[in-house]
């Protein structure tokens, strides 16, 4: 999903889903936040993510941090 | 229905009643707004009157009249005029309407506050800077709207033989000011509680 323009960092949520198989609706269940906050931090809408939401993410996902944030370097 | 529902809905209603209670004395305050207006700009009655703040000194007995200065009982006054003209009627009422006028202004920004409370989030800038506002005509109304009274008496009795009579001070009230203050404090909790409220937006 594009970033948000204050800030240049892209969420890779869609990808990590498709790659493993799982619905946001499964992932929500999961890491214990409501669909609604997923499809934000999904959209690049989130202006900010907690550690516990992170740490959660990563291990439902069986990812590192990087793999689901990244940042986008300049031209 | 739930508990939690229910609770949810009695306070929904209770600030839907708030809302139109506020909206009621907003639309009250209109009309009252608008009678002194007229009172003050439309055409004079036969008759115009204004309580005077303070004498200088009470030599008055009751009833008394000199000039257009009427001493009343238990040591207040009124300045009364017959078949006032357009300028005496237009200045006697002028505290009239500066009052009004800051009545309906502050239980407007309180509607518009009772507004967001109904949608359920209060804590947004706008409401800080209405607080404000709304302290701003608070202590305004205790600080001009007097002191109009007092300056409007001493020119209505001008060149009468009630001149000097009226006492020029400043009469200092300290609950408008008080109220006010507490205003700026409730509108400094608001201003905090948005930003909190803002950085906590997007927070996933």
């Amino acid at each position: 999903m594009p970033p948000n323009p204050q800030y240049r960092i892209h969420v890779h949520l869609d990808r990590l889903l498709a790659e493993r198989g799982m619905t946001l609706t499964e992932l929500a269940d999961r890491v214990g936040v409501t669909i609604v906050n997923l499809s934000i931090l999904k959209n690049g809408k989130a202006k900010a993510i907690r550690f516990s939401t992170l740490s959660a993410l990563c291990r439902e996902l069986r990812c590192q941090p990087g793999d689901l944030i990244t940042h986008e370097e300049l031209q | 229905m739930g508990w939690t529902e229910l609770r949810t809905w009695s306070v929904r209603i209770w600030w839907a009643i708030f809302e139109n209670l506020v909206y009621l004395a907003f639309a009250l305050c209109v009309v009252y707004l608008a009678q002194a207006g007229w009172q003050a700009a439309g055409p004079p009655s036969d008759h115009a009157s204004m309580q005077v703040p303070q004498l200088r000194e009470w030599p008055l007995t009751n009833p008394q009249q000199i000039g257009p200065l009427r001493s009343t009982l238990e040591y207040s006054a009124t300045i009364s005029i017959d078949r006032p003209d357009r300028w005496q009627n237009l200045v006697l009422n002028t505290p009239l309407v500066v009052g009004a006028l800051l009545t309906a202004i502050i239980v407007f920004l309180l509607w518009q506050i009772a507004r967001t409370l109904r949608s359920g989030d209060p804590f947004v800038p706008a409401n800080a800077r209405r607080i404000f506002l709304m302290a701003g005509c608070v202590a305004g109304y205790g600080l001009l709207v007097e002191p109009l009274r007092t300056f409007v008496a001493v020119y209505m009795v001008d060149g009468t033989p009630a001149e000097g009579l009226i006492d020029t001070y400043w009469p200092f009230t300290a609950a408008p000011v008080g109220f006010a203050l507490l205003l700026i404090g409730l509108g400094t909790i608001f201003r905090k509680g948005a930003r909190l409220r803002e950085d906590a937006d997007g927070l996933v």
